[in-house]
């Protein structure tokens, strides 16, 4: 499908505005859950608090995730340049750096729980758990989007000129980078310290 | 009938622009970011006054922020209409949290001493 078909009267692929309306909206949604984390960062309800917290392991995952937001926009110019097979290499190593951080998380996960930290411990597990745990969601979505977009290029269902498909894909992995740049600050080193 | 030209015209929105950074300049993006982050974990580790170490890190935070907004999603770049939609939902959460954070930080609920 041409691009023209999706112009809006703007003069604006409507698709764009409709994924940049969405990711806006998206920032409402975490804020709810980072401000709810720091009411409570402190109500520990006699359970354990942010001296669980490995700085170390979770800069490396954090580390991570940045640098896919680098492999994902060279996937993205890849695409615009019509190297599909790049693309295709770049979008992968994306989904894998991706898969890295969820890996990270269940383990961090895990490790709290066994610590004695479970979800309804206290209103600052409760609020830990919801905000990680709903971003954790969204790089799952994201990680299968990326695998769904190397398919089907693979398949030729992805044509070299449409590279907007890669294009909306990446914002929403760039917005949930971003999102995690705000939690490691927020969530992870300033309460830690 | 007004044609697209016309109407980008009439809102002050320019048309999409094609130059986007090189796959160079991403990658030296990405290096910059990879420094401000190892940056931002030394200061955990640097014995400061919590108000220089919040600090160096909230703005550290904010570079990181809008380095990606503004280079890996385009928006330095693209039309200033994507860049308003994405501040109108940052500074309304921004503005309707710090007002509940502001609220229950500061508010004495009735009935207790």
């Amino acid at each position: 499908m041409s691009t023209a078909a999706h112009e809006t009267s703007l003069g604006l692929d409507h698709r764009k505005v409709a994924i940049w309306a969405f990711l806006g909206s998206e920032f409402l949604f975490f804020g709810a859950f980072i401000s709810s984390f720091l009411l409570y960062q402190n109500d520990v309800n006699e359970g354990p608090g942010v001296e669980l917290f490995d700085i170390p392991f979770t800069s490396v995952s954090s580390f991570v995730l940045l640098m896919s937001s680098v492999t994902m926009v060279l996937a993205h110019s890849a695409h615009v340049r019509g190297d599909m097979r790049r693309m295709r290499l770049w979008v992968l190593a994306t989904a894998f750096q991706g898969m890295v951080f969820i890996g990270g998380q269940v383990f961090e996960f895990t490790t709290f729980v066994k610590e004695g930290m479970a979800f309804t411990t206290s209103p600052f597990s409760s609020a830990f758990f919801a905000l990680t745990g709903f971003h954790g969601a969204h790089v799952t979505v994201g990680i299968l989007m990326l695998l769904s977009l190397a398919g089907l290029t693979k398949l030729d269902r992805v044509k070299p000129d449409q590279h907007i498909k890669t294009e909306m894909i990446g914002l929403y992995w760039h917005f949930v980078d971003i999102i995690w740049i705000i939690i490691f600050t927020v969530v992870y080193l300033i309460p830690a310290g | 009938m007004a044609t697209t030209t016309d109407a980008a015209a009439d809102t002050g929105i320019e048309p999409e622009e094609v130059h986007h950074p090189t796959p160079g300049e991403y990658v030296r993006i990405g290096i910059v970011l990879a420094v401000l982050t190892a940056l931002e974990v030394s200061l955990f580790y640097i014995a400061l006054a919590d108000a220089v170490r919040v600090t160096s890190m909230l703005i550290l935070m904010v570079i990181k922020f809008g380095s990606v907004v503004a280079f890996y999603m385009h928006l330095k770049f693209d039309s200033r209409l994507f860049r308003r939609l994405m501040l109108a939902g940052l500074i309304l959460a921004a503005a309707v949290y710090g007002a509940v954070l502001a609220m229950f930080t500061n508010v004495t609920p009735p009935g207790t001493t």
